[in-house]
């Protein structure tokens, strides 16, 4: 193993390098994020993209640290802002978390507290963090609602009196709470009705322009990302399959799950055709096959997708993990 | 994490092979059961061990139960492994016999308070409305009643009451707690898709509870039915020490009684009441196991499997590592 | 290969024909008031043999309510609901339910609660082929069960049969849910959003399956959904749902493609398409789906309308034909065969 670096590489905002995550089950270990490396610069939309067990969440989970029993991060390193997060005392991480780097989950029920009332929760975010006297944290709370686009007589409501769509704008004004550079997005719109999740990406767009931080945004709604993001990087079992700019990846993927998924959705506009998804199912993370992930549902496999697992290598203008890219494209 | 099927190769279709298949899973089920879960396998093995043992009191025991067979209050020797009472009894023989009677009346209770609470508890979880306002009510009414005293005051009021009716007593005033419970569960599983399809397809109702959502709820109903047995063994042994039950049957309760009637313990004869005492202990804790462990297969996120402690190995490690470089 | 695009003009006789079909319910909302709901109000629609309805709309829009009524889990207020020239809320014998129960059958959303976590894949199939084909012996019973299988794609049969739910994947479920669906003989299929709950990769291989349950056997589908370019890719005919109403329904592409009421144009403008321009700006006020109670006027989406008049306060708007086969409840439409561009 080569020596561990004292600072971080390269000028990017995060920087993950071969960042592996393990879980410890009954049945064995599970590698549910496999050598992920990748960076997010400042003011950048990141979309990551892929399907249940791919390791999207855990990554997300795994950058803060977050990440519970039977979960670990068994290798790799994590970069934030010339900081090594991975090393970092008690403290120094509870003050990295909210104020660096804030994360907006999938079900807004899930993450607020039912029994107190909003305005409440994000005083606290803001007490916790700074030096402010109650009454100016509630203030600030005021503010941070009224850039989401809810009155702040909402202040005192309970979660269970406010619509779906709002309860997640109300999550992403505490994620806003502390002005951090970098916002985890977990399937932010999944459990939204469409129009509302077009309210939250118009809300999104706005608050980037306004506020600049950086997005990690992660879906397994390949459109919508498309439209959001400015880099996208597709998982699979764990590993990085694709990455390179929205429109590479939309228009030209090359890797034959980025192109299975972008068959998986039917349009509104252009001519109607029969598309066929992907066959069989998501891998078992336990019972990974020797070789290339992905070799059981892939149309171009061949003798060597059987034998190793393909490295990340640029191809087409982007990094691709896939023997026969070329080909495929 | 649920396993999906990937590739694998297609067994040969022949019926011959599906009976051992279907064998092997279920062996592999309760063996699962078993598998680092020692509460499971010390209660189940106690349980097992002594619920035989009294079964086969006729031929373990040495001496009738009733018979004077020595001098009074003898202590445990080669002869009595367990002494002798102050009427010259057999402890060991008393002790086998009397477990056929106690363990019988313990379960007997258990099956009818169960049995009441399951057909009260899902006929009120699944069909709701009047049914379950009724039934409701009926459960509060008997649910409020402190039932150790009320236990008390009925068999005092019938006379000194045998084994059976105390078994019928218990089963008849404990079946409250179960009710709620399943009824609750019930209810929570009474919406739930497959029930629905189930009724779209045309099934009849008492079926849909019986087949479809009575299975789901095997393990409460397990674990209710423990909780009754474990429940019933000390009401029932309280109330024959208080006198109350039929002190010329032989059970662990009533060697109690004359344990403390004959003031053994002033006296220096331990054994007399040592060893009722012990084994009712060891029989509740066994109970008491199994009940834990059902916890455990109903809630896998309680199972203290090796996984926990190798991932705290795990962690160590690379803490450290991390720290050194 | 182009899907074959058949056109809504039906040449056949419906076998599902609903008729203003009000659904109420009742809500206990505080102690002295009891408010009354109503989610369904109104609807009319038909199911042909072969053919797919859509029904799009949001939660709470009354959609899923149109399908459980149809399958008697709703009770309807009022309104009719006839199956193959019989009414169905006539029906009250068992024997009569167990008949109706054959012919039509619903798939659910959530795949893992369609199946008993304590019954295999086996069992999910022998009860509804013992209901009702109880002639059939056991072994034919087993042979049957080997061909459904093997028809929604869950070969090889023997393995699969004898899994518990749990030991299969979701889209594994979904394809045990139609098989019983079909092992029952149903004619009509209600699919409750079958496959919002799927992974992204496997929706399509069920999508494509139901078509060719549709083309193969000439079953009649109600497909319930929130995506509307689902609804375009499987279902023939395609309506609109707000608030408990159908505001705009009729031939799929026409719907999708020259939408006339403006829900079903926000709908559509709501739907991600990376190539659009991102600073565009939303028409619609923001307001939450009102809550309709039986004394309510006018049209449902008046308070998020930006062509909002004083008409559509009072009653609601009236079915206006906007070309062959397309329909719509709006105040505002243009001219029959005509109408404004969109998008």
């Amino acid at each position: 193993m080569s020596a561990v670096p004292s600072q971080q590489p390269g000028g990017a905002l995060l920087n993950l390098r071969g960042l592996c995550v393990d879980y410890v089950s009954p049945n064995g270990i599970a590698r549910a994020v496999n050598e992920v490396s990748l960076e997010i610069h400042s003011g950048e939309t990141l979309g990551l993209a892929g399907e249940s067990g791919c390791g999207k969440s855990t990554l997300a989970f795994a950058i803060s640290r977050l990440h519970k029993m039977p979960a670990l991060i068994s290798e790799g390193e994590v970069w934030f802002n010339g900081q090594d997060v991975l090393r970092m005392g008690d403290e120094q991480l509870r003050k990295f978390r909210w104020s660096e780097v804030s994360i907006v989950f999938q079900s807004a029920m899930n993450s607020l507290n039912p029994v107190i009332s909003i305005g409440e929760q994000m005083s606290d975010v803001l007490l916790a963090h700074r030096d402010l006297t109650p009454a100016q944290a509630l203030e600030r709370s005021a503010e941070l609602l009224q850039v989401v686009g809810i009155h702040s007589s909402r202040l005192s409501s309970f979660p269970h009196q406010l619509s779906g769509g709002m309860r997640q704008r109300v999550v992403i004004a505490i994620a806003l709470a502390l002005n951090p550079k970098l916002i985890i997005m977990d399937e932010p719109t999944t459990a939204l009705d469409v129009v509302v999740e077009r309210e939250i990406m118009e809300e999104l767009y706005e608050l980037k322009e306004q506020f600049g931080f950086s997005v990690l945004f992660i879906s397994h709604d390949l459109s919508l990302m498309g439209e959001i993001s400015d880099r996208i990087g597709v998982m699979y079992a764990g590993k990085l399959v694709e990455i390179g700019t929205a429109e590479q990846i939309m228009s030209h993927p090359t890797h034959p799950y980025t192109q299975g998924l972008l068959a998986s959705f039917p349009t509104i506009h252009g001519p109607k055709v029969r598309l066929e998804g992907i066959p069989g199912s998501p891998v078992n993370l336990l019972e990974l096959p020797a070789g290339c992930a992905f070799q059981a549902r892939c149309p171009h496999q061949t003798e060597a997708c059987l034998q190793a697992v393909p490295p990340l290598e640029p191809v087409a203008g982007r990094q691709v993990a896939c023997w026969n890219a070329g080909r495929a494209a | 994490m649920d396993a999906s099927v990937t590739g694998k190769p297609a067994l040969p279709e022949s019926g011959a092979k599906a009976r051992p298949e279907r064998q092997k899973k279920r062996f592999h089920r309760i063996r699962g059961f078993f598998h680092g879960n020692p509460p499971a396998l010390i209660g189940v093995g106690l349980m097992v061990l002594m619920i035989v043992a009294c079964s086969l009191a006729p031929v373990l025991a040495p001496f009738d139960p009733e018979r004077r067979v020595a001098r009074p209050h003898e202590a445990p020797s080669a002869e009595h492994w367990l002494g002798t009472t102050r009427s010259g009894r057999d402890i060991y023989s008393q002790a086998l016999y009397g477990g056929r009677t106690s363990l019988a009346v313990a379960f007997g209770s258990g099956a009818i308070a169960m049995t009441i609470a399951v057909l009260l508890g899902m006929s009120s979880g699944y069909f709701g409305g009047k049914v379950d306002e009724w039934i409701n009510f009926f459960t509060n009414v008997v649910l409020v009643f402190p039932q150790v005293p009320l236990l008390i005051v009925l068999a005092a009021f019938l006379g000194q009451v045998g084994p059976p009716v105390i078994a019928l007593l218990i089963g008849l005033t404990a079946w409250p707690w179960g009710t709620r419970i399943i009824r609750a569960q019930t209810m929570a599983l009474r919406y739930k898709e497959f029930v629905l399809a189930a009724e779209v397809m045309g099934e009849r109702r008492w079926r849909i509870i019986l087949v479809e959502i009575l299975p789901n709820l095997i393990s409460i109903v397990g674990g209710g039915f423990i909780g009754v047995v474990l429940y019933a063994l000390l009401s029932q042994a309280g109330l024959e020490f208080l006198g109350l039950g039929d002190p010329s049957a032989v059970t662990w309760g009533t060697m109690l009684y004359w344990a403390q009637n004959n003031s053994s313990l002033f006296t220096g004869a331990w054994w007399d009441v040592f060893t009722p005492a012990t084994i009712i202990a060891v029989f509740g804790g066994a109970l008491a196991l199994i009940n834990m462990s059902i916890d455990q297969v109903s809630n896998p996120k309680l199972k203290t499997g090796p996984h926990l402690r190798i991932w705290k190995q795990l962690s160590v490690k690379i803490e450290r590592q991390r720290s050194q470089s | 290969m182009t899907a074959n695009l058949k056109q809504a003009a039906p040449t056949k006789r419906p076998i599902v024909e609903v008729q203003d079909l009000v659904v109420d319910f009742a809500n206990q909302n505080s102690l002295f008031k009891k408010q009354v709901l109503r989610a369904v109000n109104a609807v009319s629609f038909d199911l042909y043999p072969g053919e797919a309805l859509a029904v799009v709309g949001e939660s709470g829009s009354g959609k899923s309510t149109c399908a459980r009524a149809l399958c008697r889990l709703n009770t309807p207020s009022s309104g009719r609901i006839r199956f193959d020239q019989q009414e169905i809320t006539e029906i009250q014998s068992v024997a009569e339910r167990l008949r109706y129960a054959s012919r039509m059958q619903m798939i659910f959303q959530d795949p893992f609660g369609s199946l008993n976590p304590v019954h295999t894949v086996e069992h999910h199939l022998m009860r509804p082929l013992q209901l009702h084909h109880p002639q059939l012996s056991e072994a034919e019973l087993k042979v049957r069960i080997g061909e459904l299988l093997n028809q929604v794609g869950l070969a090889p049969v023997q393995e699969t049969a004898e899994k518990y739910p749990h030991e299969l994947s979701g889209g594994q479920r979904q394809r045990v849910a139609i098989a019983r669906a079909l092992a029952v003989g149903a004619e009509v299929i209600l699919a409750d959003e079958p496959i919002s709950m799927l992974d992204v990769s496997i929706r399509l291989g069920i999508l494509n399956l139901m078509e060719d349950m549709k083309r193969d056997k000439q079953i009649a589908f109600l497909y319930i959904t929130h995506d509307i370019a689902t609804a375009r890719y499987f279902a023939e005919r395609t309506a609109v749902m707000y608030a408990g109403h159908m505001v705009e329904w009729g031939n799929s592409e026409s719907v999708t493609q020259q939408p006339q009421h403006p829900y079903t144009q926000l709908l559509l403008d709501s739907v991600p398409d990376p190539k659009r321009k991102r600073s565009r700006r939303q028409e619609a006020t923001k307001a939450d789906v009102p809550l309709w109670t039986p004394e309510s006027r006018g049209c449902p989406f008046a308070e998020r309308c930006p062509l909002v008049q004083d008409a559509c306060r009072q009653e609601l708007p009236p079915v206006q034909q906007v070309r062959p086969g397309h329909f719509a409840r709006c105040f505002a439409l243009k001219e029959p065969a005509g109408g404004p561009e969109t998008t």
